[in-house]
Parts: structure tokens; sequence; C-alpha cells
């Protein structure tokens, strides 16, 4: 007896803290919650804010903490729906749409639609997904370039005479540009006006065909590469900027692009023409 | 001399294949096959004029532009969303009623509040008014001006209400027969406004005027928020309505319409505000005209402005059916759009356009992310081609020096494993005597004559040996990194201007020159090498003889020097 009972003691011990350790791990995780219809991602973004120190019933810290750290269940989804492909597409201004009015119903139901500290961290994370959401421009590779090791005058020639060929045919002027187009469309509030972008975009799409097809000297291949990037970029631009009046805020992105494309282009173009005049190529007007 | 020949012809062969390949690839810039060309191009090609012209005349406007269209089209997305009931997915809210009903109870309870405006009310009736509000804000605002005369009359008598029974009536009490309704109906009549006329008027007409001050106030301050940068305009044409004269849903007045039609105000392009609308809404009419004066198109159209806000809350209105403090929602739901869509804009006006999304937690902007991309392609050109460039400077001569400075590598690990050999007997014997104290002064001698025999060897053989080994050990070593230094200083250059690509294609000669030299350098002595490797080798078996002699001598030491054996190993 003397020899059973600290063995009994012991078990029973262990058999108790087994059952401590169990229920622990199940309120962690929630096994004993209450059964509610709170959605898994609310759930998941609201994790943060409990970790706060603030007793919940008597703070609204946690939920300032909620809309400056929680991420945009919007955005989120929408990148669900377009990697399984179930939902139709939205736009990423519909995305903000949703995601703004989301904010406001979150904020709303808190107390805090007119807290300036939540109201900036609400739209300054909208603003950010919300141009963040849209797809930017794939980039080239210099597997794409066609590049030659013949230098020879005539190949130079040829290259020099198909570039600029390209860029005589397929860039429009300053006042028939895609951002001057979408301009003119939105300040007469005629949407009709953006179907002139249309043959901008089938002049980028074959600009950069031919960019892609032509035969490029090594040399200047890094600086041709360029040249297709920011072609790219126009595209993606007259795209965006087609469909501004259903899907301002790729747009708004494009608008941001506007420049850097060019500038991108400018900058190989010099390139080219640099390793030209270097190699005694001259350019008669 | 056949050897040495051969050996040669292979150094030279070497050397003119590197050179072949790395003409052939890393230095064709070099090239002057295109010296002297000429390409007629005609005009030249300058995205500058675009750029100036973009960035003076289009991109600011068009960024506000956008932000406006933004605003409508989030409205309209919204909207549909809503009308579309979340498209099942309402991730926001799962009791819409409940949430609208919160809004209202907060207004009424704050307001019943022991410490609201009723607090200093007589204590005696405070509850009952307190009680009265508040049941009469669950009612419907019919309730308000539901007749009680007529209940009075009923109970009176018991009987249901607008029937006259024993002739006794309302219309009997009003008409000043006093007996058909007694004090209680007089009490009724002179109490409560909304049974008599006078004060039924002046109830019905404050909560008319009440309610029209609310809207029209909500509408200003939408109107307002922004400074109008959020309101639009919806128009519609009813240009056929006023010519033919059916204005009855357009809610003119005879006097406006009147105005409308007149001389006055038909020359010109002109708005006419439809005050029994409210101030949002009015009449627009737009003439042109031809060039002998004649009117060309006349065109009237019916406009409401419109704020994001007013539309959504309105649109919700409708599909929750539910009573909404509208204007405080429009109110809100603007504040934070303005709130949104001024932070845009003020990024990219004050930031540039660039700067559109400056990125958070550390993420880069929207534009930077582009360019970034971009940037890793041609820097992962650059990359592979310089590596490309580097092997072919950088490997035949670096496997002729790698073999040259493995040479004496070797020979100096063996001459210096040798000297190691020495010097620990040269310690075995200086310990030894330290340390027995029962040295003879003939053993004492011994010892002290074999150090001074172990200095003298190593001062003679060893070192010198070593000395020359070491030195050309540590001039394969510089060569070494002296290519290594001048590939790595070609390889790792940035070429953004015609500047650095001149500095990077003279980083490569250099590289390429020393690349050279250095395989010169060590191709011609790599014979001199082998052999200096095959000296050390006979050297280290005599030394390593030598050493362990000494070792030995030490081993018996004391006990072995005797008058016998006076010589030195």
């Amino acid at each position: 007896m003397a020899f059973s009972y600290p063995r009994k003691q012991t078990f029973i011990i262990f058999l108790v803290c087994i059952l401590a350790v169990g229920i622990a791990i199940c309120y962690v995780f929630g096994y004993f919650s209450v059964s509610n219809t709170t959605s898994k991602d609310t759930a998941v973004a609201i994790m943060p804010a409990i970790s706060g120190v603030a007793p919940l019933s008597t703070s609204t810290d946690w939920q300032k903490q909620f809309f400056q750290n929680a991420s945009t269940t919007a955005f989120k989804a929408s990148k669900k729906n377009a990697a399984s492909g179930s939902e139709e597409p939205l736009t990423a201004t519909d995305l903000l749409g949703r995601e703004f009015f989301a904010k406001y119903m979150q904020m709303r139901q808190a107390n805090l639609t007119t807290d300036p500290a939540t109201i900036n961290a609400v739209t300054d994370q909208l603003v950010n997904d919300s141009v963040g959401s849209v797809q930017p421009p794939q980039a080239f590779t210099i597997t794409r370039i066609h590049i030659t090791d013949s230098a020879d005058s005539a190949s130079l020639q040829s290259y020099a005479e198909s570039i600029l060929s390209i860029l005589h045919s397929y860039i429009p002027d300053e006042t028939a540009n895609e951002a001057v187009i979408a301009q003119q469309a939105l300040n007469n509030n005629d949407m009709a006006q953006l179907k002139k972008i249309d043959p901008l975009i089938k002049n980028y799409q074959s600009a950069i065909t031919a960019l892609l097809t032509m035969s490029v000297p090594r040399p200047v291949s890094e600086y041709h590469l360029n040249l297709a990037n920011g072609m790219q970029i126009a595209l993606f631009n007259a795209r965006a900027f087609r469909k501004a009046d259903v899907d301002p805020v790729s747009a708004m992105a494009a608008l941001s692009l506007e420049m850097a494309g060019l500038q991108t282009m400018n900058d190989a173009l010099k390139g080219i023409k640099d390793y030209f005049i270097n190699q005694g190529v001259s350019f008669s007007k | 001399m056949f050897i040495t020949y051969k050996k040669t012809t292979r150094i030279i062969c070497t050397i003119c294949l590197i050179a072949f390949i790395f003409s052939s690839t890393a230095l064709r810039p070099l090239s002057v096959q295109a010296q002297g060309q000429d390409v007629p191009i005609g005009t030249d090609f300058d995205f500058n004029n675009i750029m100036t012209h973009l960035k003076d005349f289009v991109l600011d406007n068009l960024a506000e532009t956008i932000a406006k269209q933004i605003l409508h089209q989030m409205t309209l997305s919204i909207v549909n969303w809503i009308n579309s009931g979340f498209e099942g997915n309402p991730s926001f809210l799962t009791n819409p009623e409940g949430f609208f009903l919160d809004a209202a109870d907060q207004i009424t309870g704050a307001f019943l509040d022991t410490s609201g405006p009723l607090s200093r009310l007589c204590s005696p009736f405070s509850i009952d008014i307190r009680l009265s509000l508040a049941l009469n804000q669950t009612k419907l605002s019919n309730d308000r001006y539901r007749c009680t005369l007529n209940t009075i009359i009923k109970n009176v008598e018991n009987l249901p209400k607008n029937i006259s029974v024993n002739g006794r009536s309302i219309e009997g009490f009003m008409g000043g027969d006093f007996s058909q309704g007694g004090w209680p109906a007089f009490i009724a009549l002179t109490t409560e406004p909304q049974n008599n006329p006078t004060g039924a008027y002046l109830q019905a007409k404050s909560d008319l005027n009440g309610r029209i001050y609310a809207k029209q106030n909500a509408i200003h301050a939408d109107l307002q928020m922004g400074s109008g940068f959020l309101s639009r305009n919806s128009c519609k044409d009813v240009t056929e309505a006023i010519t033919s004269g059916n204005t009855g849903d357009l809610g003119l007045s005879l006097n406006e319409e009147n105005q409308l039609r007149s001389d006055s105000f038909g020359n010109q392009n002109l708005a006419l505000q439809k005050t029994n609308a409210g101030e949002s809404t009015y009449i627009q009419k737009q003439v042109s005209y031809n060039d002998d004066g004649s009117v060309e198109t006349l065109k009237y159209q019916s406009c409401e402005t419109q704020t994001p806000g007013s539309v959504l809350a309105g649109s919700l209105q409708k599909a929750v059916d539910s009573p909404i403090v509208e204007a405080e929602l429009a109110n809100d739901i603007n504040a934070i759009l303005n709130a949104m869509v001024s932070q845009m804009i003020t990024q990219m006006l004050s930031q540039g356009l660039k700067s559109l999304s400056h990125g958070s937690n550390g993420t880069p902007s929207y534009t930077n992310r582009v360019i970034n991309n971009i940037n890793q392609q041609t820097n992962n050109t650059i990359q592979r081609g310089n590596a490309q460039a580097a092997n072919v400077v950088n490997a035949p001569a670096s496997t002729t020096l790698n073999k040259y400075k493995a040479y004496y590598d070797q020979a100096v690990t063996l001459i210096t494993k040798n000297k190691t050999h020495f010097e620990s007997a040269r310690t075995c014997f200086v310990s030894k005597i330290a340390s027995t104290t029962s040295l003879s002064t003939y053993q004492r001698m011994y010892g002290e004559n074999q150090i001074s025999g172990i200095d003298t060897y190593v001062a003679a053989n060893i070192r010198p040996a070593l000395a020359d080994l070491t030195s050309k050990q540590t001039n394969a070593l510089n060569l070494q990194l002296q290519l290594a230094s001048s590939t790595n200083a070609a390889t790792h250059y940035v070429a953004t201007s015609t500047q650095d690509l001149q500095a990077q294609i003279s980083a490569y000669q250099n590289a390429l020159r020393i690349s050279i030299t250095s395989s010169l350098n060590a191709a011609g002595g790599l014979t001199a090498a082998q052999t200096d490797l095959q000296k050390a080798k006979t050297d280290s078996a005599k030394f390593s003889t030598e050493s362990t002699r000494y070792l030995d001598s030490c081993a018996g030491f004391p006990n072995n020097a005797t008058q016998y054996s006076t010589q030195t190993p």
C-alpha cells in the first residue's frame, strides 16, 4: 500500500496535467468558443488586436489598431478569386469601392468614423492597396530578344533604320498620346472618345512584336530590351486609359507610369544612339 | 629541347584562343567595322517633346479628372453591389437592420439620458415625458397626428369611432354642443395640438419645415464637402416635356415654368434652380446658334447634384428597407471619401506622379515596382554578360596560375615540415638540459653541441630553401590576386552612359592584359616550378634524415652522451 499510493498519486497528477494542457490548447485555438457568425477572415484579422494590452470593454484602442493593421479583405478575396478563377474578375475600381464600403461599415460599427487617426490609416491603406491591386506590366527578359553577333556596317544600318521606322510608325506625337485622349474624354464627359485609343493599342502591340522579332546587335541588346519594356509600359497605359470610364483606378496607375515609360524608352534610345555615335555611325537628317 | 618547344607552342595557342574568344564576345563594341557609316534616317525621333507636353499640359489635370471618375465609378460599383444583395457575401455586416437601428437608438438614448437635454425637467413628470418620447420614437410618424377626440368621445359612450349615438359626435362637439364631449373632450381639444385645426396645422407646418430644413442642410453640407469636388451632376433630357408643356413630373411651379420659357431666360445657356424640389435640383437650358443668329438646337435638362454619400445612403435605404439616418450616413461617407481622394490628389500633385503610391510597410511604390522589375531584367542581362566575359578572361589564366602556385605550395609545405622537425629536436635538447639537474659537464656540453649543430644546419640549408620557395609562392599568389581584382573591376561595372561603357571597356582591356601577362609569367615559370618542386622533394628527404637523427639523439639524451660518442649525429 505504501508502495502503490505514490504511484497512484503520480498517475492522477499526470492525468490532471494532461487534461489541463488539453483544455488550454483547446481554449487557445478556439475549440471552446461559442459558435458565431464571424467570418474566418475577420477572425484572423482581429487576432493581432486581441494581443493588445488595453481592456476591450473600456477602450477603443484595439479597434483603431484593427483598422491600422488589418489587411484588406476585398483585395485578399480578389487575389483568391483570381487564383482560383472561380468568379468573374472585378476591376481595381470595384475592389476599391467594396473595400471602402466594408471599411466604412466596420468603422461605423466601431464608432470611429470621426476619428482622424483611423480615417488617415484607412484612407492610406485604401489608396496604396487600390493602386497596388492593379496587375503591373510584365517586363521582358533578354531571352525574348533575338541577339545577333553580326555587327558589320550593313547590320548596324539595318538595325538603326528599323528602330527609327518603328518609332515613327507606332509612337504617337504629343497631341495624340493616350493620356491626352483620356484627358479630353474625361473632361468632356464623352467616353466615346476613348475609342480613339484603340488604334494606339494596336500600334504598340505591333511595335512590341517588331522589337521582339528583329535581329539586335549584341552591344545594344541591353538598350533594346529597355526599349521593348518601355513600349510594354506604353501598351499597358493605353489599355488602362481605354478603360478609364469603368476602371479609373487602373487609369490612375497608368498615369503614374506614363512618364516612367516614356523615360525608359528615351534612355534606351539615347543609349543606342550613343553606341552608334561611338562607333562612328552618323545619323543624317 | 623538343619538350620545351612543344610547351611554348601550346602556351601561344592558348593565348591566341583567349584573345579570339574575348574579341568575339566581350569586346565586340570595339569593332571598327561600322566606322564612317552614315545612316539616313530622315527626321530624328525625340521623346522629350512628348514628355514636356504631358508634364506641362496633361498629367496634373488628368490626375484630378481621374480622381473624380474614381469617385463616380466607385459609387456606381458599390450601388450595383448593394443592389445585387452584396452577391450573397456581405463581408462587412451580418445584420444591417440591427446596425441602422443601432444608429437611431444611439441618438434617442443620448437625448433621453439623465445627463441629456431633458435632465432639467420637473421631476414629477420627467419620467413621463421621457417615456412618452421613447415610445414616440418607436411609433410611425402618422400616429403623431392621430385624432384622440373620437377616442375620448368614444370612451364616454363606449362606442366605435365616427358613429353618432344619441346625437353625440365630434362634429357635434366641434359645432358648439359641449354636452357631446364634456370636459374630457374640451381638455383634449385644447391641450393636444393635433385635436384642433390651428394646433394641427402649426404642428404639421413645423414638422414639415423641420424636415425640409434638415434635408436642405444635408444637401448643402454634401455640396460643400470637398469644395464641390465630390459632387457630380446627373442630368436627363426633358426637352420634350417642357416644349410640350407636360411639366407635371418636373416639380416646377407655374411661375418657374413661365420664367423658363420667357425671352429673358431663353437667349442664354442658363440654369433655373427648382425651389420646389430643393437646392440640389435645377433645370438647365442649352442653346446653340447658327451663324445667322438663329437657334440651331434647344435642349432642356433636368439635373440633380449628387454626392457619393447621398447616392450610397439612398441606395442602402432601399436595400435594407429600414429607417436610416440618411443625411448622417451620407455625411460620414462623404467625409471619408473626401479624405481618401484628397490624399490621392495630394500624393499626386505634391509628391509627383511617380509617387502616386508611396508604398507602405516598407513595400516600394507601384511605379517603382514596375521600374525595378525592368531594371532587374537589364541587370540580369549585364550580370550574365559580365560573368561570360569574366570566364573568358579569367579561366585560362587562372588554370595556369593555379597550377603554378600549387607547385610552390607543395614545395613550401614539404620544407616547412622539415623545419618543424628540426625545431622539435632543438626544443627537446633545450628542455632536457634545463630540467635534468644531474647532468655531467660532458653531458651538458654534448647537449649544447647538438643544439648548435641544429641551428647551423637549419641556417645553412632549410632557411635559404624555404625563403626561395616562399618568395615564388607569394609571387604566384600576387598574380592570382591581381587577375581577380582586375576582372572584378571590369565585371562589376554598371554602365549607364557612353562614358561608363568606355570605362568598362578599358577595365576589360586591363583585365585581359593582366590575364595574358599572368599567363605568360606563370607559363614561363611552370617548368622552373616543377624543377623547384622536385628539388624540394629531394632536399626534404635529406633534411628529414638529418632531423630524425637529431630527434633520436635527443630521445637517448643524456645517457647516450659518453666520451666515446663525441660526434654529432
